[in-house]
């Protein structure tokens, strides 16, 4: 300020002294827009000027130029230039110089709600992940990539089967109900909400769905991001804190996740093709018993409990041959998948016209015998278009996807616990559907292969377009509007054709067959301006938001088909069944924002908005919600210039609401539905739910304060942020004793959920030197998570799941003492005495929450070599097979490996109890397991660090490029979950599921051209 | 400047202006909202018939199979001849608090009886309904929810009484006394008999008529020991030439069979839930439900139910007699069986044993004469009240095998539970095995439901 005022005073005095020599010029930047407040100086001497609004600057000379003065132009977020100053003298000379934007990574763009910003003047809490980042892992859904690359959020893969559900959580769960909201950020795609989100759209069961699922388990299938290319995908923004997301109002209350695809630039026109191939195989699998370790089982358990063996209780010891041995996980589940993936892309144009054309395709084989996969087809285009005035420009987006899922219906990995001596085929080679009158026809003993005929087929074909407009009135205003469309359909079938069934039985073929359509349009009119002074930049944004969507889908059943032929023609069936279903959802709101920024010094940000949604009854529709965030960028001080180590400062804190609509439609309304058949021809209505008109509005209150740092020029960046979120006024299904007439009713509840923690990331360059860079990036979040309080708790349905202090996921448990060496039966510490281990004796043992959770990253490049290795890391507590139900060693079922280790006889001490063939629980050994599985016992250390990607990649030589007239190429290799280090014993410690699909290892080999 | 914000505000105003309007969508179009149904008799009469095609659809609860096989494996009928473990803990009679049954018995049960409320409650309140359609679509609500309390407290001894639909009211009800029950149930039934007709209201027996309400009316004053009433009403059912016994056993349950007063149609892919579940799907396929031997062995000679009602299969050298009342696995429209719910036998035996303990030796022989005829049995010996009493006792036992848990249900009427389930059931029988657990779920959620004793 002060050295401003007194060069301003010195020019003027020398103005009034005399005429004399000046020299002039304007300062713009890549894009023809004026560099406001750039300053420029001769060198060594203590003339200087900063530019005014237009971008020119005048200096006046106190004497003649020399040959050899020179002007040096500077400014924040551009690159300093130094000319020869007689290019700018002369009295009616006047010339333009283009400044270049310094390209540090603080002054990338970072893709924010209804725009864009810098890192360096963000304020809000926003992770990128780059498509680079993206493109290196080898994937087909996008949301994978992002597993341990973001500070705050935790990603799982459910399944390993091709295309299953992956999911998210930002900064933990806030809503007590997942059956309501399952947390889920929104989604929005180049401006346009994705509307299907995270939820599964199919209506059927196949093998990509969790196979034991219970109801508090969240609904999976096909994730439809899986129809997402993510090689389209430019990058990915996470917006967590209230300043990020207040914006997007009554429904950023679980962060929003921004996908912005790929747009044209301008430059030559380029041609790029991308071929990989590889192949997956589970990451990592427990071990089951032999048939020998099975037998042996099986005769101990029936000598344990004392019952003589009989053909009706051990039909597989007497009738079967207990010699014989299917390694079930071999052959059901470790197949090689194969996948390859080709992608084109061309693009060019000039600063006017740009476009780029991408076209993709994909197909990954399953890990199951057969020909199952999953196969993509993606395109993707875009046009960008401005006259040369550029007072207005256009651009056009599109994405389209088509993938198809061929499965069954079921995850073969439940299989595992088919008895090993299960034979598969009778002497002629064809199929056994009995051995020795025992019929393979209940759901834990059937003929795994036989299942192989229920054939699941999904296809989901997204449309997501969008057309923006920008208009620039006059100085600084803007007139711009986004004009958004999405479809995405879905349509299924499974068949159970009659060769699926004994030949004897008289069962018919049937099939299954649906479709989902979900439509949606959104508009977003939009009016900015931007006011820039030389001190201050501000921008007012004010917009509204109409948009709608609607849902319909239909179910339809054909029995009876008397043969397998036409299975997929319902005109082919006997009898059909139908049922649909028919919704619309609406939503309007007016949003605005001011963003302030004082000499790239002191910034300040307020948003609002008011929202409107249909899915909440009369008078209850509307809501305001609404962030102010400020920051202070402490290195731009006088006083923090002449040191050489701190190179960039900020403290940033925001404070907001933000809401939660994400309960179904027309809850508030008293409904029937139709039966799904007549009554005597009588078309049939039932209640469909029980309702309630007056739920409203689920509030998120985001706290955040964060201070971020650069050290040694930005070659040490680090960042540190705390957060708290506060939710209250909780939508849940409400749980109701079923006299009511239903088990639940959705319904608001006074408890306060508060998320808080730390987030620390850095990155670092270790190396630059000519040939070789060494990068480093380094996150990791301290998560907590506590049900603050819930009035009423104890005599509510959920006194038995919550704690009040505790986390959502607490486990209040018994204590496992270990097995009596006398007895051979699990023993439980019986806390208050009473003689009974009962709900009473249950203490907290902790939560499922991971305890802290990151990711470390090394990108190396030498010469022609490029090296990315990243680790993901997380600990927790884990969740092992001793929980499931099925694990009953000495029943009909194989068991893990692990029960080797029991009990046999008295003074044994052992890991495990003895064997036993009866699961009642009225006898010691069935309710010791019962109650071990609801112990500290079946509970583990589940933490473990995964070598989640590896890419190694090789760009041929300047030379290599020339004979091959090609502008580049390169070669590579590139792996996906290469290895596990945990302690846990069962499959997968990320989804720490059982008896289904791991997460896959994927190694795939690639070249990728540019022509 | 100033332009600039004039501009601004008019620019934020005219967005601000946001339509109400553009956020109130219409109904769904594939939903009805009760105010519409209630103003229309078709929709209405819809509402009603919902009941039986969702009684029929969801197959194993309280008004369809659940109500046979549940009673049937506790008491001393039927075993599952594969483990499981929901049927091991009904027929062990260690109930889990948290077994499968419940979900059919109980959350069905009371999914039904709010069908009937919400039905009720819309009829009641409604002004649009033509009066006669009124008094049948309450009258048949009233007899199913009769039937659904009668089921509910037979087998869990005190529930609680819910008569509306309102959540809040009904989540904290505490259990209602049996005699209260009792009361409402019989209150219910003659209300309905008084506005039901003794017509049926469509083709076949397949809705409640005024003969169905008496028929269920005197199985309650059986049950309730008011001999008189009990022998009046099955009277009044009797007397009436509509119903007939089938002389051939086998066609007892078939559609249009002269014995039903009640049989629901089925609406899926099968017939009945019971023909499905009891009939093996192949000849080598081992039956999963087969009889006891004690039943086996409570047939007299010459009993044709045992030929008729049952089958006996040979699978791996073992030999399994499961029930056959119903014949029929699968398939479809038109359905050859029906499942019966009231039958004229019941109203003989009924009467059989009302008159018995008036000391009506004669009249009880007769009743109880037409039933072991048919069964090509010869006219009973028993000729004092305690003879005729226990043979009247082992009639019921086998025309009502695997049906309907009369068997269980007749146990406990008499106190006789203990003396004949004891020597069967071994040590894992209590006296407190007689009425089942209140299901764990529902009292976690209703703190005021109090578990039943034994558990």
């Amino acid at each position: 300020m002060k050295l401003t005022a007194c060069v301003l005073a010195l020019l003027c005095s020398i103005v009034c002294m005399a005429q004399q020599e000046k020299i002039q010029g304007r300062i713009v930047n890549d894009i023809d827009e004026p560099v406001i407040g750039a300053t420029v100086s001769l060198k060594n001497t203590s003339i200087a000027a900063i530019t005014g609004r237009d971008g020119s600057f005048v200096l006046q000379l106190k004497e003649p130029l020399n040959n050899d003065d020179t002007l040096v132009i500077s400014s924040v977020g551009y690159i300093n230039q130094s000319l020869p100053a007689s290019r700018f003298s002369g009295s009616s000379s006047s010339s333009t110089v283009i400044l270049i934007k310094r390209i540090t990574e603080l002054d990338e763009a970072v893709v924010i709600a209804y725009g864009t910003t810098t890192r360096r003047l963000n304020l809000g809490s926003i992770t990128k992940v780059s498509g680079a980042d993206i493109e290196k892992q080898p994937v087909s859904n996008p949301l994978a990539t992002l597993a341990g690359r973001v500070p705050g959020l935790v990603v799982t893969q459910t399944s390993g089967v091709p295309g299953s559900h992956v999911s998210l959580q930002i900064r933990g769960r806030a809503s007590l109900d997942l059956d309501i909201s399952r947390n889920d950020p929104l989604f929005i795609i180049d401006g346009v909400p994705f509307e299907t989100g995270n939820l599964p759209v199919g209506q059927l069961t196949s093998a990509a769905n969790r196979p034991f699922r219970s109801n508090l388990d969240p609904p999976e299938g096909i994730s439809p991001f899986n129809s997402i290319n993510p090689q389209d995908i430019e990058s990915i923004e996470i917006l967590k804190d209230a300043d990020a997301t207040a914006i997007y109002g009554s429904r950023g209350a679980n962060g929003v996740i921004l996908i912005t695809t790929k747009k044209a630039k301008p430059g030559k026109t380029k041609l790029t093709i991308n071929y990989q191939t590889g192949m997956s195989q589970p990451a990592r699998l427990q071990e089951m018993m032999t048939t020998a370790e099975y037998v042996e089982m099986r005769k101990e358990a029936f000598a344990n409990d004392g019952i003589a063996m009989t053909t009706a209780n051990a039909p597989d010891i007497l009738l079967w041959d207990t010699t014989h041995y299917n390694d079930f996980s071999k052959l059901l589940i470790t197949n090689n998948s194969q996948t390859t993936q080709v992608q084109t892309t061309v693009s060019g144009g000039n600063n006017y016209t740009q476009f780029q054309i991408g076209g993709g395709y994909r197909k990954e084989t399953t890990t199951f015998p057969g020909s199952f996969a999953n196969t993509r087809g993606s395109f993707q285009m875009n046009v960008f278009h401005s006259p040369q005035s550029k007072k207005w420009d256009i651009r056009v987006s599109a994405i389209y996807s088509s993938d198809r899922n061929r499965l069954l219906s079921v995850d073969l990995a439940r299989f595992l616990l088919l008895p090993p001596l299960l034979k598969l085929y009778n002497d002629d080679g064809s199929l056994k559907t009995q051995d020795a009158g025992i019929n393979y026809s209940s759901a834990s003993l059937v003929n795994p292969l036989l299942e192989l005929e229920k054939k699941y087929n999904s296809l989901n074909k997204n449309l997501s377009a969008n057309l923006q407009f920008n208009y620039r009135i006059f100085n600084g205003f803007t007139f711009r509007t986004s004009f958004g469309y999405s479809t995405f359909d879905n349509e299924e079938f499974t068949v159970i054709p009659k060769s699926y069934y004994p030949p004897e039985t008289s069962t018919l073929a049937s099939s299954t067959q649906t479709t989902s359509s979900r439509n949606s349009w959104i508009v977003e009119p939009q009016l900015v301006y931007d006011l820039k002074r030389k001190k201050l930049e501000m921008q007012f944004l004010a917009g509204t938001t109409f948009q709608h969507q609607d849902f319909q889908s239909l179910y339809a059943v054909g029995e009876g088909y008397t043969n397998d032929l036409l299975l997929q023609s319902l005109d082919a069936a006997a009898t059909i069944r139908a049922s649909n279903s028919k919704s619309e959802y609406r939503y309007n709101a007016a949003f605005g924002r001011i963003n302030f920024n004082w000499r790239s010094k002191y910034l300040v940000n307020i948003s609002g908005r008011r929202d409107g949604s249909s899915r909440f009854g009369p008078g209850k529709q509307f809501a305001n919600f609404g962030a102010v965030g400020i920051g202070w960028i402490f290195t731009a001080e006088p006083w923090l210039q002449n040191q050489r180590i701190l190179s960039f400062g900020k403290i940033r804190s925001s404070f907001g609401v933000t809401g939660n609509d994400q309960v179904g439609n027309y809850r508030y309304l008293d409904l029937w539905n139709s039966t799904s058949n007549p009554y005597q021809g009588i078309p049939g209505l039932f209640p469909a739910t029980l309702f309630n008109p007056d739920y409203n509005w689920e509030r998120n209150r985001k706290l955040e304060a964060a201070i971020e740092l650069g050290f040694f020029n930005d070659g040490l960046m680090l960042n540190i942020a705390w957060y708290r979120h506060r939710c209250s006024n909780q939508l849940v299904e409400y749980m109701l004793p079923s006299q009511t007439g239903f088990t639940s009713v959705t319904k608001n509840l006074p408890a306060l959920v508060e998320n808080r923690g730390w987030e620390i990331d850095f990155q670092t360059t270790n190396i630059r030197r000519k040939e070789l860079l060494w990068k480093t990036n380094f996150n990791i979040s301290f998560p907590v998570n506590k049900l603050i309080s819930f009035p009423g708790l104890a005599g509510s349905p959920y006194a038995g799941v919550y704690k009040e202090g505790h986390s959502l996921s607490v486990l209040e448990k018994y204590t496992y003492l270990g097995v009596d060496p006398l007895t051979g039966v699990y023993t439980f510490l019986d806390i208050n005495g009473d003689g009974n281990i009962n709900g009473l004796d249950e203490t907290i043992i902790g939560d499922m929450d991971p305890d802290y959770y990151g990711g470390l990253g090394n990108s190396i490049s030498w010469k022609q070599f490029q090296i990315d290795a990243f680790f993901e890391f997380r600990d927790q507590m884990g969740k092992t097979v001793l929980s499931e139900t099925s694990t009953r060693p000495g029943t009909f079922r194989n068991q893990p490996a692990i029960f080797r280790d029991r009990w046999r006889k008295p003074g044994d001490v052992a890991m495990f109890q003895k064997y036993s063939t009866v699961t009642s629980t009225t006898i010691p050994t069935g309710r010791a397991a019962q109650l071990l599985g609801n112990s500290d016992g079946a509970y583990t250390n589940g933490s473990y660090v995964r070598f989640k990607t590896l890419a190694i990649s090789y760009n041929l030589s300047e030379m290599v490029l020339r004979k091959l007239k090609i502008q580049t190429g390169q070669l590579y290799l590139q792996a996906q979950n290469l290895a596990t280090i945990t302690n846990f014993s069962g499959n997968d410690p990320e989804n720490m599921v059982f008896y289904q699909t791991p997460p896959l290892r994927t190694i795939v080999a690639g070249i990728k051209l540019t022509l | 400047m100033k332009q600039y914000y004039a501009l601004m505000v008019a620019g934020m105003s005219l967005i601000c202006v946001s339509c109400k309007k553009f956020v109130s969508i219409s109904p769904p179009m594939d939903q009805a909202q009760t105010d519409e149904i209630f103003s229309n008799d078709q929709a209405a009469i819809s509402a009603v018939v919902g009941l039986y095609s969702q009684i029929m659809f969801s197959g194993n609860t309280i008004l369809n199979s659940a109500s046979t096989l549940y009673p049937s494996l506790s008491s001393d009928e039927l075993i599952n001849t594969v483990a499981n473990p929901d049927y091991d803990s009904f027929r062990s009679n260690d109930i889990l608090l948290s077994a499968t049954g419940h979900n059919r018995l109980w959350r069905n049960g009371y999914r039904y009886i709010y069908h009937t409320n919400t039905v009720l409650a819309g009829l009641a309140k409604s002004i649009m309904i033509t009066d006669s359609i009124r008094k049948q679509l309450s009258g048949e609500m009233l007899v199913m929810r009769a039937l659904c309390y009668s089921q509910l407290s037979s087998l869990y001894g005190k529930v609680p009484l819910v008569l509306s639909k309102d959540y809040e009211l009904n989540l904290s009800m505490p259990q209602t006394t049996l005699d209260s029950i009792n009361h409402q149930i019989v209150t219910d039934l003659i209300s309905a008999k008084s506005l039901l007709k003794e017509q049926y209201p469509t083709v076949g027996r397949m809705r409640p008529n005024k003969w169905t309400a008496t028929a269920l009316l005197a199985r309650m004053y059986l049950n309730m020991k008011d001999w008189s009433s009990a022998n009046q009403q099955a009277t009044e059912v009797l007397n009436n030439s509509v119903y007939s016994l089938v002389p051939n056993l086998n066609n007892v349950f078939l559609s249009g069979s002269a014995e039903a007063i009640l049989q629901i149609t089925p609406v899926g892919t099968i017939n009945t839930t019971d023909g499905n579940m009891f009939n093996p799907a192949t000849a080598t396929t081992r039956p999963s439900f087969a009889l006891t031997t004690s039943l086996l062995n409570a047939f007299e000679a010459n009993d044709q139910r045992k030929n008729s009602w049952t089958k006996t299969v040979t699978v791996s050298g073992q030999s399994y007699t499961h029930p056959y009342k119903y014949k029929v696995r699968t398939g479809g429209a038109p359905y050859t069986e029906l499942y019966c719910y009231f039958r004229l036998a019941e109203q003989y035996l009924i009467r059989a044993e009302a008159r018995a303990q008036l000391d009506d030796i004669t009249g009880a022989q007769q009743d109880l004469n037409k039933i072991r005829n048919r069964a090509g049995l010869p006219n009973t010996t028993a000729n004092t009240k305690a003879a005729l009493l226990q043979a009247i006792e082992r009639e019921r036992r086998i025309e009502f095998m695997f049906e309907w848990g009369h068997r269980w249900a007749d146990l406990k009427r008499w106190d006789r539970a203990n003396a004949v389930l004891s020597p069967i059931k071994g040590t894992s029988w209590q006296t407190t095995d007689q009425l089942y657990p209140i299901p764990e779920a529902e009292i976690e959620l209703n703190p005021f439901l109090v578990q039943n004793p034994g558990y």
